[in-house]
């Protein structure tokens, strides 16, 4: 196995755990931090989606200012990690996906992606500002 | 990586811990809520002076009412596809008088947009404790509005008036009702003089009469006759049964002291589009119900084949935009989905039917292009945008 190959792997692992993980804490804290109205989901509630968004943003900036090459395309892989554990979590939540399941996937992939990418940007450009000094 | 892979199971092994304790706090306030125990056997009946929800569920599928009234007005109220209704009322003339738009807004209200041509227009919640969003609501209302003003309006048993007019006895200024239904029924109601005559042997009926005439894709299928009277309801369906069915007030003395309500306009030309609707469906394939239950899938089935019914309010995981501009379209979708009997296991499959389909691109359209659904744009009828 390549390196890029094992460093796609590890960030797609990592985008999957930063959005389960996410979730774990937004069901268990559900009434205290984000509101409690409607199910826990990332997507119910501003806060939750904020929280989650910036989880997968400082994951991914982290991710790419520790280690690893400094391809462009390095958030899109753990975007699409935080997507699949995304759409396994809307179909197996509670009560199901709903009726525009769809287009809370799309809209939710679209978020994650942007979250993701822009974080390692930014950890890439930290991390090339630090090797720099 | 090491570090990596311990911080991860902190953070599940935090978030696992806290979730559990938080299930078991949800789960304890959710049993506090009370449960209203029915004893068995006991027969829950509603009100029988009410329409019930076999009469809105039949309603639903209006979708054009044409009221002509005594004085020449004409009022045309149209549902949309996703369940907004719109009223236009005319004089005899033809001129404009006002229009009338009711949109579901959430779960119970409607917001009524009212646009009188010779007056100030405005909108207004609906009590969803009176009113249900009919066609024929709107048309008595948009009629009502029209003939007594619109400033200083209060609620007076279901209807707006203005504060000081007199109640408006609407019905018995109805000339004739058209009810154009689903799979091309239209009822066309008349108000008629009987002269004496007997509909069945030993029942004699005169007098004043509201008829309705029923066609099937233009071609007649039936009428009905209320003898106003003497409170007589007679009713035939050549193609589909023989005779003459007669009701009258000694048929419903047993159980209801006489009829339970006065049929008007409206209830006689969906009662005969019910009539012939239930006995085509009895004749096709026996019975008006479904036939058995819906397999209950298993939770792996589910995952592969999802269902949910579409009656979560605003936007089903998308909660955070309830408040938004697109909660509309939401609503819209829902209402669109529960007419058309889908659910998120059907959201594309144009393959068996375009309804839910339909439902769809209006909501992904919605939410990209404006914030609500123009069904018009949908059917070809030329719509802004």
């Amino acid at each position: 196995m390549t390196r890029t190959v094992l460093e796609r792997c590890v960030d797609f692992a990592i985008g999957m755990l930063t959005f389960a993980g996410a979730h774990a804490i937004e069901v268990a804290m559900w009434r205290p931090w984000f509101g409690g109205e409607h199910d826990p989901w990332f997507l119910n509630a501003g806060s939750a989606a904020g929280f989650t968004l910036g989880c997968v943003f400082v994951a991914s900036g982290v991710a790419s200012m520790r280690s690893g090459s400094a391809r462009p395309g390095r958030g899109v892989t753990l975007a699409l990690g935080a997507f699949a554990a995304m759409a396994v979590v809307l179909f197996l939540k509670e009560g199901g996906p709903g009726t525009i399941f769809p287009i809370v996937l799309a809209v939710g992939g679209v978020f994650l992606l942007i979250s993701s990418t822009l974080g390692a940007w930014i950890g890439r450009e930290v991390r090339g500002a630090v090797k720099g000094r | 990586m090491k570090t990596w892979v311990a911080v991860v199971a902190v953070f599940l092994g935090a978030g696992a811990w806290a979730g559990h304790r938080s299930s078991i706090v949800v789960k304890a306030e959710q049993r506090e809520r009370p449960v209203q125990i029915v004893p068995a056997g006991q027969k829950q009946v509603g009100s029988p002076g009410e329409k019930g929800a076999t009469y809105y569920a039949l309603e639903a599928q209006t979708t054009r009412l044409t009221t002509r009234f005594h004085d020449g007005h004409a009022a045309v109220t149209e549902r949309g596809l996703v369940g907004n209704v719109r009223t236009t009322l005319r004089d005899s003339s033809g001129n404009e008088r006002a229009t009338m738009r009711l949109n579901r807004i959430d779960g119970g209200h409607d917001m009524v947009n009212y646009e009188p041509n010779d007056g100030a227009p405005f909108q207004a919640f609906s009590d969803p404790n009176l009113v249900k969003p009919t066609l024929d609501w709107a048309t008595r209302q948009a009629y009502g509005l029209a003939k007594d003003g619109s400033d200083h309006l209060v609620w007076d048993a279901g209807t707006m008036r203005r504060r000081g007019a007199g109640r408006r006895d609407v019905e018995s200024e109805i000339d004739s009702v058209e009810t154009v239904w689903a799979n091309g029924l239209v009822a066309t109601l008349t108000r008629q003089t009987y002269s004496r005559r007997a509909v069945i042997p030993g029942r004699f009926v005169e007098g004043p009469a509201l008829v309705s005439e029923l066609t099937v894709h233009g071609a007649p299928a039936g009428t009905a006759v209320w003898f106003e009277k003497d409170q007589v309801f007679a009713y035939s369906l050549p193609v589909l049964m023989t005779g003459v069915v007669v009701i009258g007030p000694e048929h419903l003395k047993a159980k209801y002291g006489g009829w339970p309500f006065t049929p008007d306009t409206t209830w006689l030309n969906l009662q005969l589009i019910a009539a012939h609707h239930f006995k085509t469906l009895l004749a096709k394939q026996g019975t008006v119900a479904r036939a058995c239950e819906p397999p209950r899938p298993s939770r792996l089935a589910q995952f592969f084949l999802p269902t949910l019914n579409a009656n979560e309010v605003g936007c089903d995981d998308f909660h955070w935009l309830d408040g938004s501009i697109v909660r509309a379209c939401c609503d819209d979708h829902d209402r669109c989905y529960e007419k058309g009997g889908c659910d998120s296991s059907t959201w594309w499959q144009w393959w068996r039917s375009w309804t839910c389909d339909r439902c769809n691109i209006a909501v992904v359209g919605c939410f990209f292009a404006r914030g609500s659904t123009d069904d018009r744009c949908l059917r070809r009828l030329g719509c802004a945008g």
